[in-house]
């Protein structure tokens, strides 16, 4: 059995419903992985809408707008109000659809965006599941989304949906490669900081940078491969092509309506915000704060837990910034470009990160740093 | 391929510096925008002044407006015929109003007019002489 | 005279829009249409494309899906009841539309106009120039997939739809010239604003070129696309913006004058070698700049006293009764923001045309869309239509 690390949560429930409650330990066990789940579709959706919301505010403050301010306060509320109209449309299926394809292909295309919530420290031990593998998880779990996009493609019946998902399959494939890359080379980083520890764990990687220096640092050919894989991804323009709207209209989810066409809309904007959130975990230190030991007289009592999710959550919201003014500013690179650009450029580069990497950590090694 | 940061930070500028600028919105229905004198709205017909002429309803360029007979005593007007205007179909144009002799049809400055049937707005040539606002109290419209 | 070589004329045949494609390589030919309801087809245009797996091997544009019979609505009234019908043709830049019509009327029917209201129409000319202008960059960077210039390019448009809404009452369909003059005189607190207007576009243009010019995606989804040719341009018979960007030194303002205030001016007309998406972007940016140039020019030198309508025409309802001689055929054209917009009257002695035929700019500058997008990549498609800059209501009338 794999050591976990403990969890005070998990306990404190565990005591709960077992020994107050006399509950059986299956089922408290079945409970807990419900709640988790739960909890997990939950924030994850809740920042979606959130996330939607501050994209049309941040999209209007740029073309000198005012974005939603009616509904709620300060128009708050208007992720909510899309939401119900969009439970609320009806859903048209095209009459020669491939019935289940078509049913099918959202899941797989939202359910890696949520998934990779699970192993990502949000604080000081504050993470839904530590996993040993988590990094693993996250890239291993974000590898199915092509698949939906060729179905949902393929299943509308409809030969824009076909090209566009034949596009963005093909974008998702070919970023993969060098965004894998660029996480192993932070593996590498990882183990040979903290011997004896997995690397892929992202507590480890969090506590490697805290041990020494943010990643961005020693990596810096690394964070940006990595940041535009992961925005390509995503589909933000520049690399557009899922949602390229004055091509494709809606690329290839062209044909889904009402909740299925929600699910995948706010499927975009939950990935921003999960590519912010890694960035920042990989790359700029998670929750550390610089000089902890000199700000804080109890570095890991609960002060600095509370500071250090704001502080993660600051850092993400900057991230989120970044993507978003990226978004809002370039137009779109074509597609054969931008594969192009994929192969020919980022995977040489992400290669030549990992030898850079290993050069690095023996450099390090012998400067008797590490 | 070069590295194209720079020239993407110039956009970067451009967008972000945007976003920390005051929005130019007017917030219709509370802030409002003035509009001209000489803007081109609602139709309006001073029923005193007009001398039956039919020269608007002659120039209008897809006859929304037409002459039609009407039970008021107007100074000058011997026939007694005055214009009527379907409001709805009538193009904003002005040329009726470039073209009358007495100034008697004029477009004002009136251009919210929203009503929830068609037929309403045609309005023969009493109705035509009224504003907006009095016409919803006289008739107990929408928007009254 | 420009003769056209006989390899320009056989490719020409070759690759015309209706026959059949045959495929490059082998993938089997599939057919997109891009039908007329589409985001990036400014309005209700079909392309019929035909694709060999991204590649397009022929487009096929298939228009009349606004059109509205203006033509035959011509008929029907007088010259003055067709002024506001040409508005709604090319709904963008409406002033071009009443300027060719006008201007061909006043050929025909032997009016002066006066000094003070040539300065006007002038002034309105390249107000309206930039207006246009400003929509094609806002709705071009839509298409590339940049989306925060198109509110820029909304906002500083709204100065000049101010500005005419003050001039005329309305800010889309103006209705603004008459025969011999204008409707109504422009302040001095007007032509002074249009000076200031024109001083704060020319603050606000760089930060589209900061956000376009040296933006490397921009260039990349830019040059080498939609290249015309310049004998191609030449036997089409474009004109225009996207003429000036193939090569062909051409501006009806300069070499067929409708009207003297240009030739008083210092402006220049700018081309581009180019041919390409790229090059189109740059003169038409250019162009704005030497709108510029001339709106401020003319502020200077407005005369003070004047008509704004020529007495012997008078206003109102003399308008109306404007008539051409019996039997005569006039063809009159401006220089749009679009390109070479002209009407071909025969009139037969009354106050009403006997027919009236537009010649739309936007029309002639669609047709070489097959020629520019044989070989090219669909997203390359969408940006060539998009630097044509085609407006639906010229197109369809």
């Amino acid at each position: 059995m794999v050591e976990k690390a403990p969890n005070p949560l998990f306990d404190f429930y565990y005591d709960l419903l077992t020994a107050t409650l006399g509950a059986p330990d299956w089922l408290a066990m079945t409970l807990w992985f419900l709640i988790t789940a739960l909890a997990i579709i939950g924030i994850a959706l809740g920042l979606g809408g959130l996330m939607s919301y501050i994209f049309r505010k941040v999209f209007a403050r740029m073309g000198n707008r005012v974005g939603p301010n009616r509904v709620g306060p300060f128009g708050l509320l208007q992720f909510l109000a899309d939401g119900i109209k969009f439970i609320a449309k009806e859903e048209v299926m095209p009459l020669k659809a491939d019935k289940w394809g078509y049913k099918a292909a959202p899941f797989f295309v939202i359910l890696p965006v949520i998934l990779s919530f699970t192993p990502l420290p949000f604080g000081n031990g504050i993470i839904l599941a530590d996993l040993t593998y988590g990094l693993l998880f996250i890239l291993a779990v974000s590898a199915l989304s092509p698949i939906g996009e060729i179905l949902a493609g393929w299943a509308s019946n409809n030969k824009y949906s076909m090209i566009g998902g034949i596009r963005t399959a093909a974008l998702d494939v070919s970023y993969e490669i060098p965004m894998v890359l660029s996480a192993a080379s932070i593996v590498l980083l990882t183990g040979a900081i903290l011997p004896g520890e997995s690397g892929l764990n992202t507590l480890n990687i969090v506590h490697a940078q805290e041990a020494t220096v943010w990643f961005f640092i020693l990596q810096p050919i690394g964070a940006f491969i990595f940041f535009a894989s992961a925005l390509a991804k995503a589909g933000i323009v520049p690399m557009d092509l899922p949602e390229s709207e004055s091509e494709l209209v809606a690329g290839y989810f062209t044909e889904y309506g009402g909740m299925r066409f929600g699910v995948l809309f706010v499927g975009v904007f939950i990935n921003i915000v999960f590519i912010a959130a890694l960035t920042v975990t990989l790359f700029f230190g998670g929750w550390t704060i610089p000089f902890a030991n000199m700000i804080f007289s109890d570095p890991n009592g609960p002060l600095a837990l509370i500071f250090g999710v704001v502080w993660f959550f600051l850092k993400t919201a900057f991230f989120v910034f970044m993507v978003l003014a990226t978004w809002l500013t370039l137009p779109r690179v074509r597609a054969d470009q931008f594969l192009r650009l994929g192969w020919k450029v980022l995977f040489p580069l992400a290669l030549l990160n990992l030898v850079l990497t290993m050069i690095e950590i023996y450099v390090l090694q012998q400067a008797q740093v590490i | 391929m070069k590295v194209p940061v720079i020239s993407f930070l110039k956009g970067f500028r451009e967008t972000v510096g945007t976003f920390f600028e005051k929005p130019v919105t007017v917030q219709y229905p509370e802030e409002y925008r003035e509009v001209p004198e000489n803007y081109r709205g609602r139709i309006r017909l001073y029923l005193d002044l007009c001398v039956g002429c039919t020269t608007c309803s002659n120039v209008c360029p897809n006859a929304s407006c037409q002459m039609e007979p009407l039970d008021y005593q107007a100074p000058k007007n011997k026939r007694a015929i005055f214009p009527r205007v379907d409001v709805v179909q009538c193009i904003y144009c002005g040329l009726c109003e470039e073209t009358c002799p007495t100034n008697a049809i004029r477009l004002e400055k009136e251009f919210s007019l929203s009503q929830y049937e068609r037929e309403v707005w045609d309005l023969d040539s009493y109705r035509l002489s009224k504003t907006d606002a009095q016409l919803d109290l006289e008739e107990g419209r929408a928007g009254a | 005279m420009v003769t056209l070589n006989q390899q320009t004329a056989a490719d020409l045949w070759k690759n015309r829009a209706d026959r059949v494609p045959e495929s490059g390589g082998q993938l089997k030919l599939v057919t997109l249409n891009m039908g007329p309801q589409h985001p990036s087809t400014h309005g209700v245009l079909r392309l019929k494309v035909t694709l060999e797996g991204e590649v397009v091997r022929q487009v096929e544009p298939v228009i009349g899906y606004l059109h509205r019979g203006v033509e035959k609505l011509f008929e029907d009234g007088s010259y003055l009841q067709a002024i506001p019908l040409t508005d709604r043709l090319d709904y963008v830049a409406a002033m071009h539309n009443n300027y060719a019509l006008v201007h061909a009327v006043e050929k025909m029917a032997g009016i002066q106009v006066p000094e003070r209201a040539q300065y006007l129409r002038a002034l309105t000319m390249e107000v309206q120039r930039i207006a246009s202008h400003y929509l094609w960059m806002g709705t071009f960077g839509l298409d590339l997939g940049a989306v925060t210039p198109f509110f820029w390019a909304m906002r500083d448009r709204e100065g000049a739809l101010g500005l005419m809404e003050r001039m005329c009452g309305a800010r889309l369909t103006y209705n603004y010239y008459r025969f011999g003059g204008l409707k109504n005189d422009m302040s001095p607190e007007l032509i002074r604003d249009c000076g200031r207007y024109a001083k704060y576009v020319r603050e606000r243009i760089p930060e589209f070129e900061n956000v376009f010019t040296d933006n490397d995606i921009f260039q990349m989804r830019t040059q080498g696309v939609g290249k015309l040719s310049k004998e191609t341009a030449l036997s089409y018979g474009v004109s225009g913006p996207l003429a000036r960007a193939s090569g062909i030194d051409f501006d009806l303002r300069r070499d067929d004058p409708f009207n003297p205030v240009y030739q008083k001016v210092n402006w220049k007309v700018i081309t581009s070698n180019r041919g390409d998406c790229y090059g189109r972007y740059l003169v038409r940016v250019a162009e704005m700049y030497q709108s510029l140039n001339i709106i401020e020019q003319i502020v200077a030198d407005m005369p003070e006293k004047g008509d704004y309508l020529a007495p012997e025409v008078g206003a109102g309802a003399r308008q109306h009764r404007v008539k051409g001689p019996e039997k005569a055929e006039v063809y009159g054209r401006v220089e749009s923001a679009k390109g070479e917009m002209g009407v071909y009257i025969c009139s037969d002695g009354t106050n009403r045309p006997y027919r009236m035929k537009w010649r739309p700019a936007t029309l002639v500058n669609l047709a070489p869309l097959n020629d520019m997008c044989i070989g090219q990549k669909v997203p390359d498609l969408v940006a060539t239509l998009g630097s044509i800059d085609i407006v639906l209501g010229d197109i369809d009338r």
